[in-house]
């Protein structure tokens, strides 16, 4: 056990061969697939980080482009609002200038036709009179 | 000493080829058929044994990373992985009734230890090339403390000229007592004493292979440091 002999060299031997043996067959192989599992791991966190840089862009521009809608709609809404309250205004108007010239007219008419009728009456009052007169003496 | 009868025996006489060389080449071939099937079944998301074989890779890669840096832990991992898990199997296989363990002999050890030694050398040369021999000659580094770097560079030494002889000696100890203490309490009294005792040398048989591949680690970590 103690005896240091030529087993040695062949001991050495085997060890270097077995060395040359498992990093071609074993380690190389397995550093190869440590790589790849950390690239594959750095991948899917960068394409996480990419996909929530994404996302944080689109929060930005969808809060963005609602409140550019918002602002849009706020304009569109007050224009509208103003043009239908000038519409009312002229609708109120006109409608206010038809009902007096309406109202005119049948005053007018009214007036007329009152006339008429005085200038009818006028006209009967003689022969109501002699009427009233002629029932009196008959009496 | 009688050598013991063991399965290796069956295929291979310990008279030609001894058991300790015979079982090394057994660990190494069940961890390359561990290693082909784990290479036939390797998926991003791991099953089966490739959990098993990614955890100890794992861990033997934080270890390394972690104490050498990443660059020279890339090239250094090989080498430490390998030294893990072969005395990891080779300790296991003295628990095994009909098996012996490998890591109880000096030459499998060796085997190790020198190369850990060479490389950490090579690469502390690599690493820094004529500077390395700043490493050796301690913190103070003026013509006023020529005698202290030549004091620490004695000291250095035979410190690193020791690092492959305690990693030989310090795993085989381990293991050659842990296997004569289960040798001699399976004697004296069988299957309680012994199983509390296998139970340690589990124990045993894991640290013993991660204080190697961490002292490895340290020493090949010294040597690609800048020198202080």
């Amino acid at each position: 056990m103690l005896e240091f002999n030529k087993w040695f060299f062949v001991l050495a031997l085997n060890f270097f061969v077995l060395l040359f043996i498992l990093n071609a067959i074993l380690f190389k192989p397995l550093l190869k697939i440590f790589k790849e599992r950390e690239d594959t791991v750095k991948g899917s966190l960068d394409a996480a980080k990419d996909m929530n840089d994404r996302r944080e862009e689109s929060i930005v521009r969808l809060n963005r482009e609602l409140a550019e809608a918002r602002t849009k709609s706020k304009a569109i809404f007050e224009t509208l609002r103003a043009e239908g309250q000038q519409k009312q205004k002229e609708v109120f108007s006109s409608a206010s200038a038809e009902a007096s010239e309406i109202l005119e007219k049948a005053r007018a008419e009214i007036k007329a036709e009152a006339e008429k009728a005085r200038q009818s009456l006028r006209a009967d009052i003689d022969k109501f009179s002699d009427e009233i007169v002629r029932k009196l003496v008959k009496v | 000493m009688v050598e013991e009868k063991l399965l290796m025996d069956i295929i291979v006489s310990p008279e030609v080829v001894p058991h300790v060389v015979s079982y090394a080449l057994l660990a190494s071939l069940i961890l390359i058929g561990t290693a082909l099937a784990v290479k036939s079944s390797l998926r991003l998301v791991p099953v089966g044994v490739q959990n098993v074989m990614e955890t100890f890779v794992e861990a033997i890669l934080k270890l390394v990373e972690d104490n050498i840096g990443h660059h020279w832990g890339k090239q250094l991992f090989p080498f430490i992985c390998t030294i893990f898990v072969f005395i990891l199997l080779c300790n296991f296989m003295g628990l095994i009734p009909g098996f012996a363990c490998p890591t109880a002999n000096i030459n499998t050890n060796a085997a190790m230890a020198v190369p850990v030694f060479l490389l950490t050398h090579y690469y502390g040369v690599r690493a820094h090339g004529v500077k390395y021999l700043y490493h050796f000659l301690g913190p103070m580094r003026s013509i006023a403390a020529l005698p202290l770097m030549i004091l620490m560079f004695f000291t250095e030494f035979i410190g690193h000229l020791a690092r492959p002889l305690t990693l030989t000696v310090r795993l085989f100890g381990n293991m050659t007592a842990k296997h004569i203490i289960l040798f001699v309490l399976a004697i004296i009294s069988p299957w309680v004493v012994p199983t509390a005792i296998l139970a340690l040398g589990v124990l045993v048989s894991i640290v013993q292979a991660f204080v190697f591949t961490l002292l490895a680690t340290l020493y090949l970590a010294g040597a690609v440091e800048e020198a202080h």
